[in-house]
């Protein structure tokens, strides 16, 4: 697959991802708290249900009980009983 | 973030999501945002709770307010008690200005000097109880409490809360202390006996190993002599005399006591009584005493301290009389052998502790029919060695010269 030149430069340079291409960043820990960064925004959000748009991707978490702790611009901290990552 | 204070809302109608991404966008912090029926409840802070009306506006949602916490509204809620609010401002500076005096003195590791002793100093020192702590400096206050107690060979001194907290390390060996100028002196002996072992460091020894001596006997002159070809003294020298020196003594022993005591046992009424102490004050109410017989009291005190080392100037004190009634018993021979013999053995461990050496006991037990006597003589080994200042010799050269 043929990487556009910045993405070439970028990977040459050893740039991380989620700078070059704002690529999301997970952190799970266990199956209770997930704190996500580098994302544009909330799609949907319900108690079983937490849909991100990322830049590249969207992200679909899904699970029972789930509570948003803290959203800001930079960072979501999602915690309750998480099943399922879905990227698409 | 209660300082400030916040408020939890509920938002519903119109687009929820929109509006979370709105007040993300506007760099307004949200938390613990869950579903709640048909629409959202979160947390925000109140100055971000006066910016969400154009965000609202914007996505058609209502806001409710569900709760409000912190101090802005405690004090809207109170307004109309602002006595109640200065009395709590009060209390709480009350108790920092009194969070800046020492109310508590702790020493460990003290055997020697008492505490008794110690209290002493730190009076004349001004340094004891509702002393202003800045007034304390802990590194003087440490040499000092070394200069005044030689006993003393290590001391650290440490103010944590409202406690003064004094560790001292003492050493009781009669040898020299290292920095410190001692004048010129001999070695005299305080007991008589017999020398064991020697080991002179500084001055003329005038005993050896194997030679009697007698309680007064000058052991370790400090005076060193420079004598000519014919022996005369010419010149001396004069300096703090310094051995380890250990003698073998006989030390008597009588131990007497009667066959009779009193016992005592308690009927169980008691009476109970409270003080409390502000300041170095005492109010409060002794127990009623005059319904008890015989009694004795028994105090305990509870300091008031909010953490560890936080002490306040105010403690509570519970008073208990109990009534007692005593009896009269005789000890048995055989209890009245053991008792001599455990009050022996008591005798000879805190001697050990000290440091004498235990050589041989001869100690006879007689039981009469009103006592019990323990007589005898105990061989030991023990240091000696008494500082006393040192006879300064007037030479021929120098009564010539005058």
């Amino acid at each position: 697959m043929k990487l556009p030149v910045f993405q070439n430069m970028a990977s040459a340079m050893e740039i991380p991802e989620d700078l070059a291409k704002k690529a999301a960043l997970v952190e799970m820990t266990g199956q209770n708290v997930m704190r996500i960064e580098n994302y544009l925004g909330i799609i949907e959000y319900s108690d079983v249900r937490l849909l991100l748009q990322c830049s590249q991707c969207r992200m679909e978490v899904t699970g029972r009980d789930l509570y948003i702790e803290c959203y800001t611009r930079e960072e979501l901290c999602l915690k309750g009983w998480i099943e399922q990552v879905h990227y698409f | 973030m209660l300082a400030k204070g916040y408020v939890r809302i509920h938002i519903c109608g119109g687009a929820y999501e929109r509006f979370l991404n709105l007040c993300a966008n506007h760099r307004i912090t949200l938390w613990e945002i869950r579903t709640v029926g048909k629409g959202y409840e979160m947390n925000l802070a109140l100055k971000d709770f006066y910016r969400l009306k154009p965000l609202a506006r914007k996505c058609r949602t209502r806001i409710r307010i569900r709760r409000k916490y912190g101090l802005p509204f405690f004090l809207n809620r109170h307004r109309k008690r602002k006595v109640f609010v200065l009395g709590i401002c009060c209390c709480g500076f009350f108790i920092f200005l009194l969070s800046c005096f020492i109310w508590n003195i702790q020493i460990e590791g003290n055997q020697e000097v008492t505490r008794a002793d110690f209290m002493e100093y730190l009076t004349e020192q001004h340094a004891d109880y509702g002393t202003w702590k800045n007034d304390i400096d802990c590194k003087k206050m440490a040499s000092d409490i070394r200069k005044r107690f030689p006993e003393v060979t290590w001391v650290s001194v440490k103010i944590r809360g409202t406690s003064l907290i004094i560790d001292v390390q003492e050493n009781t060996d009669t040898q020299l202390y290292e920095g410190r100028d001692y004048p010129d002196s001999d070695l005299v002996s305080e007991f008589d006996g017999e020398i064991v072992e020697m080991i002179t460091r500084s001055g003329t020894p005038m005993v050896k190993k194997g030679d009697p001596v007698e309680a007064g006997q000058i052991l370790v002159r400090g005076r060193m002599e420079i004598t000519n070809d014919s022996d005369e003294v010419v010149a001396c020298k004069y300096c703090a005399a310094d051995a380890d020196i250990y003698i073998r003594t006989e030390i008597p022993y009588r131990d007497e006591f009667d066959r009779a005591y009193e016992k005592i046992s308690y009927t169980g009424k008691s009476r109970f009584g409270g003080y409390v102490t502000i300041l170095g004050k005492t109010f409060g109410i002794e127990p009623p005493v005059v319904y008890l017989g015989q009694y004795d009291l028994l105090e305990r005190v509870y300091p008031f301290r909010i953490r560890e080392d936080f002490y306040l100037p105010l403690s509570f004190s519970l008073v208990t009389a109990r009534e007692y009634s005593q009896e009269l018993f005789l000890y048995t021979e055989e209890e009245a052998k053991k008792l001599a013999e455990s009050r022996l053995h008591k005798f000879l461990t805190e001697n050990e502790e000290k440091g004498v050496q235990i050589f041989e006991k001869n100690v006879k037990i007689t039981i009469s029919a009103t006592s019990c006597l323990a007589e005898g003589k105990i061989t030991v080994v023990q240091k000696a060695g008494r500082r006393v200042d040192t006879e300064y010799l007037e030479l021929q050269q120098e009564r010539n010269a005058s």
